[in-house]
């Protein structure tokens, strides 16, 4: 009977897709039309993030989750002629955090010892070539970062189709992560077999390896309903092999011993299975309601191999104040269940196969809200010939933006970005 | 997986009902803020989420891999 149900909506796409194409006006293009096109467009971002909470994973379900953080961004678009484009992207992420700093906190009976994960720096490079020929896009892809724990290099390819007098868009994505982690285990399980460093010695910088190995397909339709509508249909399936857990996150077992003898409490290091697949479907839907708004939704629901579901609604408008200002205000909510795997602090039940204390898997509800500004006149903000007298370089806006997010166990957190863009 | 099919169901009917809209007709569609991918702007908010909720994806971002993330 599914089978039946699953074969009917495949068919009815597949209908409705040759139901609403037209012959009128596909776009004309091949590659001889090369009217020598080049154009650059940068993208400077910034964007501070503060958080605290009172569930660290790194304490097993508890303390403080205070956490700052800086993020910069260069996104570069290349335009060479009217069939190829590069996209750079150059980012770097700084933090600082309370809780990573209690990965050693019983290294010594008085005080707390700051490790080198209490604060990072965050590298991280993309780059994409785009080809266009006809009505067809070809984009291949590579990424690099590397946090103080994991280092992520990734490849993939991206393939699009218009049609319909590019009403219509058809896109495939397939992106392979390869995450080398490191193994930092909490200072007081080093000792035991099953958690000591690779290398010899006792030097504590020296750290065991495991691999994460992500295949990500990504599949989008997207469709023009009328002249100021528009949607798009998304659907993911990520497949995850190898380490799923962070090796520093704490468990405290249910073992009858109260919190205040935590150090004699049975405790391992977070362990989940070694296999994981995801299932995210997104719609979205833009709509330029007015002449001066436009009102855009998003909703998606969430499923993976962990039995976490998650539904996500998003709204935001746009208000065009003028020419020049866009007034955005948003509401994002979101609930998820939690993770089989999931339990509080000291509930972990005894010879658990898998168990974890991380509330980022366990069931909440969030809220995210803010207002965001764009100042973008018509012509720029500010004109000049560089680096050349004969083009000419634009500032053509700048845009700031505040959200609150807060969860339903305590976690509040608040973002504030900055977007600059300049065209050559 | 009724949710799934629901979606999948309300999206056909909505895409069989469009129209052919001409390229000199898409002033409205053109507009910056009725593109259909992820906004710049919202970057940063976009990396928190991967890091501080189990859900990920179906939103042109990453899906879990290339980071310390859920």
């Amino acid at each position: 009977m599914r089978m039946q149900l699953k074969l009917i909506i495949i068919l009815a796409f597949v209908s409705s897709v040759l139901y609403a194409q037209t012959d009128s006006e596909n776009a004309k293009f091949t590659e001889s039309d090369n009217d020598n096109i080049k154009k650059v467009e940068i993208d400077f971002f910034a964007g501070y993030y503060e958080q605290d909470g009172e569930h660290s994973a790194v304490e097993g379900g508890i303390g403080s989750q205070k956490l700052n953080a800086l993020e910069s961004f260069l996104f570069i678009h290349v335009v060479t002629d009217s069939v190829n484009s590069f996209n750079v992207n150059l980012g770097i992420d700084a933090y600082t955090s309370a809780s990573s700093d209690k990965i050693d906190k019983y290294t010594s009976s008085a005080s707390y010892i700051s490790s080198a994960s209490s604060s990072d720096v965050r590298p991280n490079f993309n780059l994409k070539y785009s080809r266009k020929i006809k009505n067809h896009t070809i984009s291949p892809k590579f990424s690099f970062s590397h946090e103080f724990d994991v280092t992520s290099v990734s490849a993939g390819l991206d393939y699009s189709f218009s049609f319909n007098n590019d009403n219509t868009e058809l896109a495939l994505g397939f992106d392979y992560f390869y995450d080398t982690w490191l193994l930092i285990y909490p200072a007081e399980l080093r000792h035991r077999p099953e958690y000591t460093y690779q290398g010899s010695g006792g030097d504590d910088d020296r750290y065991g390896t495991d691999v994460r190995k992500t295949g990500a397909l990504s599949f989008s339709y997207s469709q023009v309903l009328t002249k100021r509508i528009q949607m798009s249909f998304l659907l993911d399936y990520v497949s995850q092999n190898g380490i799923l857990y962070t090796p520093f996150h704490r468990v405290y077992f249910d073992d009858g011993i109260p919190q205040d003898y935590e150090e004699l409490k049975t405790v391992e290091a977070e362990f989940l299975p070694r296999q994981r697949y995801k299932v995210p479907i997104g719609l979205r839907l833009n709509w330029f309601v007015t002449d001066f708004m436009v009102a855009n939704f998003y909703y998606r629901y969430y499923y993976d191999s962990f039995e976490l579901y998650g539904n996500t609604y998003d709204a935001s408008l746009a208000f065009k104040i003028g020419s020049s200002f866009v007034l955005k205000p948003f509401y994002r909510y979101y609930n998820q269940s939690a993770s089989m795997y999931f339990a509080p602090y000291g509930k972990t039940k005894m010879g658990s196969e898998f168990y974890t204390s991380d509330y980022d898997l366990s069931k909440f509800t969030s809220q995210k809200y803010g207002l965001g500004i764009k100042f973008s006149p018509v012509f720029g903000i500010a004109r000049m010939k560089f680096p050349s007298k004969r083009r000419l370089t634009v500032l053509k806006s700048i845009e700031l933006r505040y959200a609150n997010y807060s969860r339903s166990d305590g976690l509040n957190a608040n973002i504030l970005s900055f977007l600059l863009s300049i065209k050559y | 997986m009724k949710k799934i099919y629901i979606i999948a169901i309300f999206t056909f009917l909505a895409f069989s009902s469009c129209v052919s809209v001409k390229s000199y007709q898409k002033m409205y569609l053109n507009d910056e803020d009725m593109q259909l991918s992820e906004k710049k702007i919202k970057s940063l908010e976009g990396s928190v989420m991967m890091y501080r909720e189990g859900a990920s994806g179906a939103n042109g971002g990453k899906n879990g891999g290339g980071c310390g993330c859920n």
